[in-house]
């Protein structure tokens, strides 16, 4: 299976500060992967080094098959790109701005673009920047679906969305995967949403990623419950990859079995009593692996 | 696709041009009026004297507009793309990122063109109407120089408001502003004729200057 | 395409810093220009001088460099300073055995100065003049209401009230031109445009085979004179200076720097001696008085003066150079920082002027320390082992601007 995305090597840093440090992962050819981290972990930095907006300091990427510092004018043309915050030339209308990014593409699907705009019930001479955060994005999903890409990159596509937009969002995005050969790259910070879209996940934290399928994520990772009258610190380890305290609560994240765990606290002094495994939506899991701050 | 470029410079600028053309065409009333007024309430001999051997010419309101225009119609058109980074949106069009920008300062420098043509047209009738043939002539070149500063101005505003760097908008600035103020050096008509055609030779330049500019801010580079 | 880009700037860089850097830095290491002016003392039988250095200093010497106070500067110089001498109950001065009351110093003296940047084509010029009508009745000299122009058919009169060729009066001047055999177009016409003058004598104009006629505006009417200047003199400007003396109309220059007074006597030329003039590049001053006749000519580097007996024979010559008034270590630094600079007016001209000074070797040792102060940023603080050699070939060229230039716009691809 040929690759949509491919990053070798990654670096990068803000002056002193790495935020990358020899990042490595693939995103297949019809795929749906989501990247997740927590705010301020890179994910709009890896986006724009993947769109040629930032020169990494090494490693490379290749998108379609081209070095991301120089994607060619016909690569960019397969890509659709959610800019973060639903960038939007604010100062056209929604005719304006659909005559405006219809001359850039042979395949422009102008039906696309209004049947998702024409939902709203906005005139077609209604100003972006008088619309609300919702209806933009609105707008700027019409401009990227009528593209007819073959891959779609979107950057926190949730961001400033109520749960009306969002599920909009996602309904397209769904139908638009239907397609076939289609790949999606998304970010988000709202992790129930992706649990019904993605096929694969990236986890990226403190510069660091781990890739994985949904599928065998949440079959692998496990959370255990117990209960402990006093204070107890655990540090993360091969085994404890999460640990979370509230009141007498105690609940220990690992890929391991309930077994396994068992004996590896018992190795740290702790005694569990009653230790039973919880199950989890994906959110409970990205915070179990994560932590919360 | 020249044309959806064209289209959305022309949406941003439209009305800040119009606002343009009305400032200039304002000024150049004004100095048709003052002329007008002058020569009705002074010898017109004498006017001319002053006009041809003591070098104060009638049209010097208007010396800074052109750079004034320049430098807005930049502005408008720049100012926008910045705010939130918006140039993106266009650097992910399937289009060449230098074409792009070739395209963005036609567009700016054609509409400042049509400034620049007002006013000369507008000075030129009125010295043809008040005086000799050959004080219209001379003031071709007189405000050439003038024209010359809202071109560079134009481009250097833009490629100031491109530039992700203060030191280098810092440069660009004192480069770009140095080689203004010698463009109104001196006072009287014609003054830099001599030096024109080398000033001018530089035009070239100070286009390209532009492109690194729009690379650097597609690069996010700091330093 | 950005390489292309990135040179533009530092080209566009290095020029306008080697406009400004170098004004600056001589604007505050080295005070204005110094300059002399040179007379010819009748008293003393030698040229003294003033010297200008600058600050408000001044030097009063004469020829074997003995120094006078102004009062005795002044005093050396009774005809140009009369007007001291007679405050000072020294008039009537006995000079040679002749005596110079008031009157006589007065009738005696008359200055011209011809500024090399008042010349043709040193000077923007619409060629449009006034011709002033003579009148003997008229206290003043009223504007003309019209301005003339010459033609290659004819001199054509514009009424400045209807901004109209005057088809009447135009036609009347170029059929008396004609008359007189003036060949058309006008290719050097000299005449003072001011009203701001005794009376008017009108216009000195040169046709197109070399013949000088003289132009006048009598009551209205042309009066033409084909004056019997040779043809074959290469006159390139005529400078009128109306004078009460009435013993010239102005001078000529010719191509060749040859300086002639048109003398009221049927337009003879006298030549002065002035064999250093270059009207390119110098200013002129003829001062007359009732002794003698002194032409001084001077560049920013040098003055020349010669004066004359009143029938214009040489009597002596000196010649000296313009006082220094830069430190010759500040002229060091700046001649070693800047290797060229840029330029754009000139004392000379009434117009920009051009330049490109190339600072000499002295510039070489600046070029060498950007090289050095380049390698050491690069590989001492870049860390950086590669060195780049465009950057060294504009240090070469450009110095401590192309160093700048490097500092300010790295190379970052």
């Amino acid at each position: 299976m040929s690759s949509a995305i491919e990053v070798k090597h990654l670096c990068h840093q803000y002056g002193s500060r790495t935020i990358y440090r020899d990042l490595n992962f693939t995103v297949p050819t019809g795929t749906i992967c989501g990247l997740l981290g927590k705010n301020g972990q890179g994910k709009t930095t890896l986006v724009n080094i993947l769109m040629g907006f930032l020169k990494p300091t090494s490693g490379r990427c290749l998108v379609l098959g081209e070095d991301s510092c120089h994607l060619p004018p016909l690569t960019r043309a397969r890509i659709g790109l959610l800019h973060e915050g639903h960038l939007a030339y604010e100062f056209l209308t929604i005719a304006q701005t659909e005559r405006f990014f219809s001359g850039f593409y042979l395949g422009w699907e102008r039906e696309i673009f209004f049947d998702l705009v024409d939902k709203m019930g906005l005139s077609p001479d209604h100003r972006i920047c008088r619309m609300s955060c919702g209806q933009r994005s609105q707008v700027v999903l019409g401009v990227i679906m009528a593209q007819n890409p073959d891959l779609l990159i979107l950057d926190d596509y949730s961001m400033g969305l109520d749960a009306g937009y969002r599920r909009l969002f996602l309904d397209v995005l769904k139908d638009f995967a239907a397609l076939g050969d289609k790949t999606i790259f998304v970010t988000s910070h709202i992790v129930q949403d992706l649990e019904k879209l993605v096929d694969s996940m990236i986890f990226i934290d403190r510069g660091e990623i781990m890739q994985t399928e949904l599928d065998s994520f949440m079959k692998s990772f496990h959370r255990y419950d117990f209960e402990d009258g006093g204070e107890l610190s655990l540090d993360k380890d091969e085994v404890i990859r999460g640990f979370e305290q509230r009141g007498e609560r105690i609940s220990v994240y690992s890929f391991a079995d309930q077994e396994s765990v068992q004996f590896h606290l018992d190795s740290l002094g702790v005694h569990p009593e009653k230790m039973r495994e919880k199950k989890m939506s994906l959110e409970d899991a990205f915070i179990g692996l994560m932590g919360k701050y | 696709m020249i044309y959806s470029i064209f289209y959305k410079e022309w949406i941003k600028a439209r009305y800040f041009f119009l606002a343009l053309v009305c400032l200039n065409t304002a000024v150049c009333l004004k100095i048709w009026v003052d002329i007008r007024q002058q020569l009705q309430a002074e010898h017109a001999e004498m006017i001319w004297y002053q006009a041809i051997h003591i070098q104060s010419f009638f049209y010097s309101d208007i010396r800074y507009f052109p750079l004034l225009s320049g430098i807005c119609l930049a502005v408008v058109q720049f100012v926008p793309e910045i705010l939130q980074k918006r140039l993106r949106l266009s650097l992910h069009l399937p289009v060449d990122r230098e074409r792009l920008l070739a395209i963005f300062l036609a567009l700016g420098l054609g509409l400042y063109t049509v400034l620049a043509l007002l006013d000369t047209a507008a000075i030129w009738a009125v010295s043809r109407y008040y005086f000799p043939v050959e004080v219209a002539v001379s003031s071709l070149t007189t405000l050439l120089p003038w024209h010359y500063a809202g071109f560079v101005g134009y481009l250097g505003m833009s490629l100031i408001l491109l530039e992700p760097a203060w030191s280098r908008r810092v440069f660009v600035f004192l480069v770009f502003s140095g080689f203004i103020s010698l463009l109104f050096s001196g006072s009287g008509y014609c003054r830099l004729n001599p030096a024109l055609p080398w000033l001018m030779l530089l035009a070239p330049l100070f286009f390209l200057t532009v492109f690194q500019g729009g690379s650097r801010f597609q690069q996010g580079e700091v330093t | 395409m950005i390489h292309l880009s990135r040179y533009s700037l530092i080209l566009l860089g290095i020029l306008t810093m080697s406009y400004f850097l170098p004004t600056g830095f001589w604007k505050i290491f080295g005070s204005e220009e110094g300059s002399t002016m040179l007379f010819y003392s009748p008293l003393k039988k030698q040229f003294v001088y003033r010297d200008y250095l600058g600050s408000h200093q001044f030097h009063y010497r004469d020829e074997e460099g003995n120094n006078y106070s102004r009062a005795a500067f002044e005093e050396l110089l009774p005809f140009l300073y009369y007007k001291t001498m007679e405050k000072k109950g020294l008039l009537p001065l006995i000079i040679d055995g002749q005596s110079f009351d008031k009157a006589s110093i007065k009738k005696g003296r008359q200055g011209i100065e011809i500024k090399s940047r008042h010349l043709p084509d040193h000077y923007p010029q619409i060629p449009l003049y006034p011709l002033f009508n003579q009148d003997q009745e008229q206290a003043m000299l009223p504007f003309p209401e019209d301005v003339f122009r010459f033609s290659g058919r004819g001199m054509e009169f514009i009424n400045a009230d209807f901004n109209r060729i005057d088809e009447e009066l135009s036609k009347r001047f170029t059929h008396a031109l004609m008359m007189k055999g003036f060949s058309f177009p006008a290719t050097v016409i000299g005449g003072k445009t001011t009203n701001l003058k005794p009376f008017d004598a009108g216009y000195f104009i040169r046709d197109s085979e070399g013949a000088v006629f003289h132009v006048q505006r009598v009551k209205n009417e042309p009066k033409i004179i084909r004056t019997p200047i040779p043809p074959e003199t290469d006159i390139e400007a005529l400078v009128i200076s109306e004078n009460q003396r009435k013993e010239f109309y102005g001078l000529a220059i010719t191509g060749e720097n040859r300086v002639y007074l048109i003398s009221y006597d049927h337009y003879k030329l006298i030549e002065l001696s002035a064999d250093q003039y270059d009207a390119q590049s110098m200013d002129f001053k003829l001062l007359i008085s009732p002794l003698h006749r002194t032409v001084t000519c001077f560049d920013d580097r040098q003055v020349f003066g010669t004066v004359t007996d009143g029938a214009y024979s040489p009597m002596k010559s000196y010649q000296r150079s313009l006082p220094e008034t830069i430190t010759p270590a500040a002229d060091f630094i700046g001649r070693m920082l800047f290797p060229f600079q840029l330029t754009l007016t000139s004392e000379f001209r009434g117009q920009a002027d051009p330049r490109l000074h190339w600072n000499g070797w002295r510039a070489l040792i600046g070029i060498g320390l950007s090289i050095v102060g380049y390698l050491v940023y690069v590989r001492g603080i870049k860390k950086r082992k590669k060195r780049s050699w465009p950057a060294i070939c504009l240090l070469l060229l450009a110095g401590v601007y192309g160093l700048i230039c490097l500092a300010v716009l790295p190379d970052n691809t």
